[in-house]
């Protein structure tokens, strides 16, 4: 992977990267990557993904209101509180 | 013995009869914590009012003849299971000031038991490492050897039961990190089957892999807190509608009849020739006892790290995206935009956490997605495949726990894959799902403990209780403990 590549990910990834980290990542993660084309030798023709280890997973509750959390608790550990609610930075941008 | 060296089942006996209090039992834990917490460093946050105010409410639970096994009993919790009011930092920068408002699951379900919660144990951040030198705060040092790594990442879990400065603790084991830290430690871990144990209130690493467990003295202590943890949680939808049988019934001490298996692939050449032997002799005395031991085979383990990696890696790119300054902890000031915002925020993130980010960003990219995530599924189908054909031979399989003994602090940092090899026989177990113990079976020349593992059909923790129970009853191994030498503290 060279600098680039990684760059391209990174930015993907929404993470920033030290100047240390840019300098042996591509290496430590070309050597995984060749670590693990080990796979590409293993026949899964006929073979179904595996996405879960038990068969049950993934099933939903009935929606029913429940006894939760009321808002004065959802709150209570929160930095920036307004008229009751999270205040959290814009993410979307206005046109 | 001190109190806060006994197992759960010695001091259930001592609080029931009156002899002790348990208001006693946590004096004696915190008075380890002080004299020992400096060195060892298993701790990232300590509950102490919180834990006398339990102590006194166990204490009145008990004197109505409360009969929960856990009454009393000062345990503590990895840092990556939200504790209502009490921070819960993930070992992360990113979580450094995070006071989650609800109790995870399994936390509760101790609760409820009456255990007295005594602080939030250190981890590689977000589970993410095999040496808890990942956490972002400070490192644990293994109490059997201070120059070296307790394992990880349960790291602080296991070095606090080792060190006394717990009576039990509960993990998370994602390709091994309630095992390894064990074995390495000297200590009994249990991951169960996947969907046994509730993970609501676990903050998630990887989905399909991660899983709540034990990590006790001895394998009757695992049986007691398994038994308070286990059973179907509505609020985890990968929770199993399963019954939860009596486990501490099934430590009858026979293991007649039962056959078991042991994996070639997993007695090869990257083991430590002291472990090999550890492995065999406990082969051997299974055998002394009435177990059949028959060599069986898992053909494509061989591949289980590459598709293991993969997986993980995919998995932890897409749960560590909500840590992206909005919702939760640390946001980076003065970002131009938001886009800014978040990279600059996630710059926060430690060297594992980002490595696993990018490469799971790397397999998930179209053009790569069928070539590496689909193809690690698929690996994983025939690897559960090879569990179940062996299975159809055998009632367990044993193995080594780890290839090595805990190794240095900085041994294996540099390079990413010596690092991973270490969970090499563990992450089989979390690929298939399947519930695994870790026992320790002896000692290494320079007296550092070596884990023995047990692997079980889906769903039969009690069976692998059951040996791992006969087993430790029969090694006569010296009931060591960990010999430090203590500062003194202050």
């Amino acid at each position: 992977m060279t600098l680039q590549e990684l760059k391209t990910i990174a930015a993907t990834a929404r993470v920033g990267l030290t100047e240390k980290e840019k300098e042996i990542f591509p290496e430590q993660i070309s050597q995984i990557i060749s670590h693990i084309q080990a796979l590409d030798g293993v026949d899964t023709h006929d073979t179904a993904p595996t996405y879960y280890p038990i068969k049950q997973a993934g099933f939903l509750r009935d929606d029913e209101v429940e006894p939760s959390l009321t808002r004065e608790q959802a709150l209570a550990n929160c930095p920036d509180v307004v008229d009751g609610y999270f205040r959290v930075p814009r993410i979307i941008e206005e046109e | 013995m001190q109190f806060n060296e006994m197992t759960i089942h010695e001091l259930r006996r001592l609080l029931r009869a009156g002899e002790v209090s348990s208001q006693e039992v946590l004096e004696a834990v915190l008075a380890r914590i002080d004299e020992v917490e400096g060195e060892i460093g298993a701790y990232l946050a300590l509950c102490r009012e919180e834990a006398f105010a339990q102590a006194q409410r166990a204490d009145e639970m008990l004197s109505k003849g409360d009969a929960s096994p856990l009454c009393g009993i000062p345990i503590s919790l990895k840092d990556n299971f939200t504790t209502a009011g009490v921070r819960t930092t993930c070992a992360s920068r990113l979580l450094e000031n995070y006071i989650p408002p609800f109790d995870a699951a399994a936390a509760a379900r101790l609760k409820e038991a009456g255990a007295v919660l005594v602080g939030k144990t250190n981890l590689d951040e977000f589970g993410l490492g095999s040496s808890t030198e990942n956490s972002q705060f400070h490192c644990t040092r293994n109490p059997w050897d201070l120059s070296r790594v307790p394992g990880g990442s349960s790291g602080g879990s296991a070095a606090a039961v080792a060190a006394g400065e717990a009576v039990a603790a509960l993990g998370t084991d994602t390709g091994g990190s309630i095992r390894q830290p064990a074995a390495f430690c000297g200590i009994v871990g249990l991951k169960p089957t996947y969907g046994l144990v509730s993970r609501y209130g676990v903050v998630a690493a990887a989905d399909s892999l991660d899983h709540v467990g034990p990590m006790t003295r001895d394998v009757r202590d695992a049986a007691l807190m398994l038994q308070a943890i286990a059973g179907w949680d509505p609020k985890d939808p990968t929770s199993a509608r399963q019954d939860v049988p009596h486990y501490e019934a099934a430590l009858t001490g026979n293991v007649k009849g039962l056959v078991v298996g042991l994996p070639r692939e997993l007695m090869g050449d990257a083991l430590d020739a002291e472990v090999k032997e550890a492995v065999f002799g406990a082969a051997n005395l299974l055998e002394s006892l009435g177990a059949r031991v028959e060599e069986v085979s898992l053909p494509n383990v061989e591949y289980a790290m590459s598709a293991f990696y993969i997986i993980i890696s995919a998995e932890v790119s897409s749960n560590l995206a909500r840590f992206d300054g909005v919702r939760y902890g640390y946001r980076a000031a003065e970002a131009e935009d938001t886009v800014s915002m978040f990279i600059k925020t996630r710059e926060a993130l430690g060297q594992e956490a980002k490595r696993r980010i990018l490469m799971g960003t790397y397999f998930l990219q179209a053009g790569n997605y069928d070539a590496y995530y689909l193809k690690a599924l698929k690996v994983r189908t025939l690897i559960k495949e090879d569990f179940e054909k062996a299975f159809q031979r055998c009632h367990v399989m044993i193995s080594p726990t780890t290839p090595t003994a805990a190794f240095s602090f900085g041994h294996k940092t540099a390079t990413p894959i010596s690092m991973y090899k270490s969970d090499i026989y563990t992450c089989t177990a979390n690929l298939a799902g399947i519930p695994a113990l870790t026992v320790p079976c002896g000692y290494t020349q320079g007296g550092l403990p070596i884990g023995l593992q047990f692997m079980g059909k889906p769903f039969e923790e009690s069976t692998i209780l059951r040996i791992g129970h006969a087993y430790e009853q029969h090694a006569g191994l010296p009931v060591r403990r960990p010999e430090m030498e203590v500062k003194a503290n202050g």
